[in-house]
């Protein structure tokens, strides 16, 4: 029903698209209590997690989130689907805000919008056996009969590659990677439209990896899905994304399709980034960046553009007073920089 | 078999069919149980105490009341005693095996009790406490330091003063402050777990925070509430012995351990059967009570430990 | 100037008998950099572990010869050993949080090190002793900042008395590796020392072990599942599976003609940055359990997608193809 027109990653607002977040903040407030205030004068410190933060998830495309450890990337996939709340902006699916639903709204909107999580061993209780914890978020679907649900219990574990005669063992009697697909079993059981990956693969083995990145990457042909697919290993990215934002400190710095941003970066940082990356192939290994410094912390981002106190192509004085905004500097490709 | 993808057909993965529930894991605890000789020594010896005073007006040789001044103070059946009162008597004729045979059921029962009311109680309010945190968990948590910095004995003491000797009294004096205990543990893993992804996992299908802590949280602590109760049951149970020896537990007519000593005191030298004996029984019940709790311990916490990546 | 010859290395557990190093013989020249590549579960750690005889309990080192410098190390005492740990071996973990003590200095862990091998010698006892202890630490507080210089820490002589958790991810790890360096060790164990660490940060810390390589001559075993890294960090590679190598050699030809079916598997599971995009190739099936590995047969056999019969039964040695290069195959026989 949601048609979205989709011309070389350039989005039809005429049209609509699936996902808008607009403006979105999340600041963790940390607030010392009573005592603390008055005795040791402690301050309240804010974390901006995520400070502003506009783009678009079009239906049916694996948009890829890529930054390093404190850059927000995580805060933002948990905000998408209210596992946190935003501290401003809005969420729009499908042309609804959902920013502030709740109740029965809430509950819609969990059913159509599902996350899996980075880590096996924690993601899943360790006192509750596949069925059990399979059949929560059928129950919250509404398969009240009980039979229906373990026909369904069956099916999915069969199609996430699982032997459903294991329903009633525990998480611990299985490896790593049986335990992701018990992950992404539990987020299709609500049989969602949208899925946040966080970090599906980074704790996995290598030979483990491709198997889910195969996995997810097919129950999206089937089952017509969208991913915004969160990692930090670039490679696994440039692999299934579509498009890919970049970001650092809370910020989106680079924007765009998958080989432009891959193939001609604009953002110094997403240079260095790229750099980085070892390389089997000693033909694309590329000439190492390297940055000087440490990220800043997120409780006081520095002034004007937030990777200027580590830029080495800075342009002067107004990287450092005024933040650069997020402009479309060739077709679907966008840059926050002030060289552009 | 045929490798389509690199998703292996289900048939690969066989494992033995195996129904994991309440019940297998209960046998499975019990077996590991044998194998560790402390903690089957005191599983033993408490099932014993409790069998000894559930089914107490059967094997005890006389009725409860049953005195006769005419066997006044005599002694036990290896100081010169007779059969007829094989841990002898005490000063006004009642036999003390019966005594403490029905002593035991005081014991035993305050000290399940106690324990049940107060892991109750601090379950509950340290689950509010660890996952709201705010306000809630700040008041709590203050009152709960501040129940702290009574001694546990002055402080019960001091209750039973108030409300007089009576059952139900004694368990409210005991449980006022024990709960702390409980309290503090049940937040402390309540706050760890509640950052686990599994928890969050449950948060992003909707679920309400009270059926993630009850369903998702509270048996991931059980086991160390389990642990804690069966410790405290010991302690419970001296101190239960110490304010009827102090007279201040039950009412005087039903026989505890405790009020057997503090009779048994005037008579140290010429009776001492009078208050060792049921101080051994006290001891035993109390030690067997801490060999189970600190085995299980043992038993369960390495396997507490999930097995992770290398 | 390392030689190990058929270590094993055997866990006794309740579910059986864990072979975590089955047979493993490897050698390291003077100044190079040898990887050991391999999954969770490959042995890869243990070997390391095992090479400072810090195999924890309940395992057991019960087959072998580590020679080092040409003495064998399970040879010797446990005083022996601790001369040894830290100062002419050292090994740095992959956790740099957990490594370092939360509640010390960096810089007095880093000088701690020193004060362990008496590096810094104390002068001859005296009536004034205690004068020459400070003398002693102001020596040792130098040779700290100098090192942390070294290694790349800005301002040392003030981030001497911060605390760990001052400190990054990456700084932390540069930290560990002064105090690993502070006795200038022939030979550094790495044992996944940028998996923790984000991309950037990874690069730098290479390049820093690199320059250490290079100029101090260290020789340096780097443990790491990731062969991206190993391709472009190390001199030699040994890939492990299931507690055994499995194909070894100069690191151009491991990684350009790879010869075992596990070293092409992975080497094809890798997703590649190329223009063209292809569906990853995934090996089947799972790591095998450790403790149910058949006593005979390729381990590797279930997964295999060039396996025949004989696989299952036949023990294969490691052979070698061609000068430097051993693979554990059938079809190498």
């Amino acid at each position: 029903m949601y048609k979205v027109p989709l011309k070389d990653g350039v989005l039809d607002m005429e049209n609509g698209t699936f996902i808008q977040i607009k403006n979105l903040k999340k600041y963790f407030i940390e607030e010392p209590d009573l005592l603390m205030k008055l005795v040791a004068k402690k301050k309240k410190r804010v974390v901006k997690a995520v400070d502003d933060i506009s783009l678009d998830i079009n239906k049916g495309e694996t948009l890829g989130l890529v930054g390093e450890s404190g850059c927000g990337k995580t805060t933002l996939g948990r905000t998408i689907v209210r596992l946190y709340e935003p501290t401003e902006g809005k969420i729009i699916f499908k042309g609804e805000d959902i920013t502030e639903a709740r109740g029965e709204k809430l509950k819609e909107y969990r059913k159509k919008a599902q996350i899996i999580f980075q880590n096996p061993y924690s993601s899943l209780n360790p006192r509750k056996t596949v069925r059990q914890i399979l059949s929560v978020p059928l129950i919250a679907s509404g398969v009240k009969d009980p039979h229906e649900r373990e026909e369904r219990i069956m099916y999915l574990l069969n199609r996430v590659g699982l032997n459903y005669r294991q329903m009633d063992s525990y998480p611990h009697e299985f490896s790593g990677g049986q335990r992701q697909r018990i992950g992404i079993a539990r987020a299709l059981a609500m049989s969602p439209e949208f899925i946040v990956a966080d970090e599906p693969v980074s704790a996995l083995d290598v030979s483990i990896q491709a198997q889910i990145i195969n996995l997810l990457e097919e129950l999206k042909e089937e089952l017509n899905l969208t991913y915004l697919f969160i990692a930090h290993d670039l490679s696994v990215v440039y692999h299934v994304s579509d498009r890919v934002a970049v970001m650092y400190l809370g910020k989106i710095v680079e924007m765009g399709k998958t080989e432009d941003i891959f193939f001609n970066p604009l953002h110094p940082y997403t240079k260095a980034l790229l750099s980085a990356i070892p390389s089997i192939d000693k033909s694309k290994r590329r000439e190492r960046i390297i940055l000087e410094g440490t990220v800043p912390s997120p409780v006081n981002p520095p002034k004007g553009c937030r990777f200027s106190t580590r830029c080495f192509v800075k342009k002067g004085k107004m990287c450092e007073e005024e933040e650069p905004e997020l402009k479309e500097v060739e077709k679907g490709h966008f840059v926050a920089c002030h060289l552009y | 078999m045929t490798i389509k993808n690199g998703i292996v057909p289900a048939k690969y993965y066989e494992v033995s069919y195996k129904k994991s529930n309440l019940i297998t894991n209960l046998l499975s605890l019990l077996g590991k149980i044998k194998k560790h000789p402390t903690a089957l020594i005191g599983m033993l010896t408490i099932i014993a105490y409790i069998l000894m005073a559930v089914f107490a007006p059967f094997i005890s040789p006389y009725s409860v009341k049953y005195s006769d001044l005419s066997a006044r103070l005599l002694p036990p059946v290896w100081s010169g005693g007779t059969w007829a009162h094989p841990l002898g008597t005490d000063q006004v004729g009642r036999d003390l095996l019966t005594q403490i045979i029905y002593g035991s059921r005081i014991s035993i029962l305050v000290g399940f009790l106690t324990v049940l009311i107060s892991a109750s109680i601090g379950t509950f309010l340290g689950a509010i406490a660890g996952y709201y945190r705010g306000t809630v968990d700040t008041v709590i948590s203050r009152f709960a330091d501040f129940l702290l910095s009574f001694p546990f004995l002055i402080f019960a003491v001091g209750v039973m003063a108030v409300l007089g000797p009576g059952f139900w009294n004694l368990i409210l004096a005991l449980t006022f402050k024990s709960w702390v205990e409980f309290f503090r543990l049940v937040r402390g893993e309540v706050l760890e777990e509640k950052n686990k992804e599994y928890v969050e996992a449950a948060q992003a299908l909707g679920r309400s925070n009270g059926a993630i802590i009850v369903s998702e949280i509270l048996p991931n602590i059980f086991q160390s509430i389990f642990v804690l109760a069966t410790l405290r049951m010991g302690y419970m149970i001296i101190m239960e012995a110490s304010l009827s020896y102090l007279g201040l537990g039950v009412p005087p007519d039903i026989p505890t351990w405790g009020s057997l000593i503090n009779s048994g005191r005037n008579h140290i030298f010429d009776a001492y059967w009078i208050s060792t004996l049921p101080g051994i029984a006290l001891v035993i019940l109390v030690l067997s009570i801490n060999l189970f709790g600190e085995g299980l311990r043992d038993i369960l916490d390495p396997r507490l430990k999930v097995e992770g990546s290398e | 100037m390392l030689e190990i010859r058929n270590l094993k290395v055997v866990f006794q557990t309740d579910r059986g008998v864990v072979k975590a190093v089955n047979g493993i013989d490897l050698s390291l020249e003077r100044g190079k950099i040898l990887g050991l590549v391999g999954e969770s579960g490959s042995g890869k750690s243990m070997t390391l572990l095992s090479i400072l005889r810090l195999v924890p309990y309940p395992g057991k080192i019960v087959e072998g010869e580590i020679l080092f410098e040409g003495e064998d190390l399970l040879k010797k005492s446990a005083s022996q050993m601790r001369e040894i740990r830290g100062k002419d071996i050292a090994m740095i973990f992959q956790d740099p949080m957990t490594t370092l003590n939360p509640v010390f200095p960096v810089g007095e862990q880093i000088r701690e090190s020193l004060r362990v091998h008496n590096i810094i010698k104390p002068e001859k006892e005296g009536i004034l002793g205690f004068l020459r202890e400070r003398d002693r630490r102001k020596k040792e507080y130098e040779k700290v900042v100098e090192l942390m210089e070294k290694v790349g820490i800005s301002y040392p002589e003030k981030r001497y008395f911060s605390y760990p958790h001052q400190f990054s991810g990456g700084m932390q790890q540069r930290a560990i590796i002064a105090i690993a360096l502070s006795c200038n060790p022939k030979l550094l164990l790495a044992d996944e020392p940028t998996t923790a660490l984000d991309v950037t940060i990874q690069a730098q810390i290479l390049d820093l072990l690199r320059q250490i390589n290079e100029v101090n001559g260290t020789s340096i075993i780097f443990v790491t599942h990731d062969l991206a890294v190993a391709a472009e960090f190390c001199d030699e590679i040994a890939v492990m599976y299931a507690g055994q190598i499995v194909e070894k050699g100069p690191v151009d030809k491991v990684i350009e003609e790879p010869k075992h079916p596990y070293t092409k598997g992975l080497l094809r599971s890798i997703p590649k940055i190329t223009r063209k995009k292809e569906k990853l190739y995934a090996i089947p099936g799972n790591v095998p359990d450790l403790a149910f590995l058949p006593p005979y047969g390729c381990p590797f056999y279930e997964r295999c997608e060039e396996a025949v019969e004989e696989c299952k039964e036949a023990t294969i040695p490691l052979i070698e193809v061609s000068d430097g290069e051993f693979v554990r195959c059938i079809k190498y026989l």
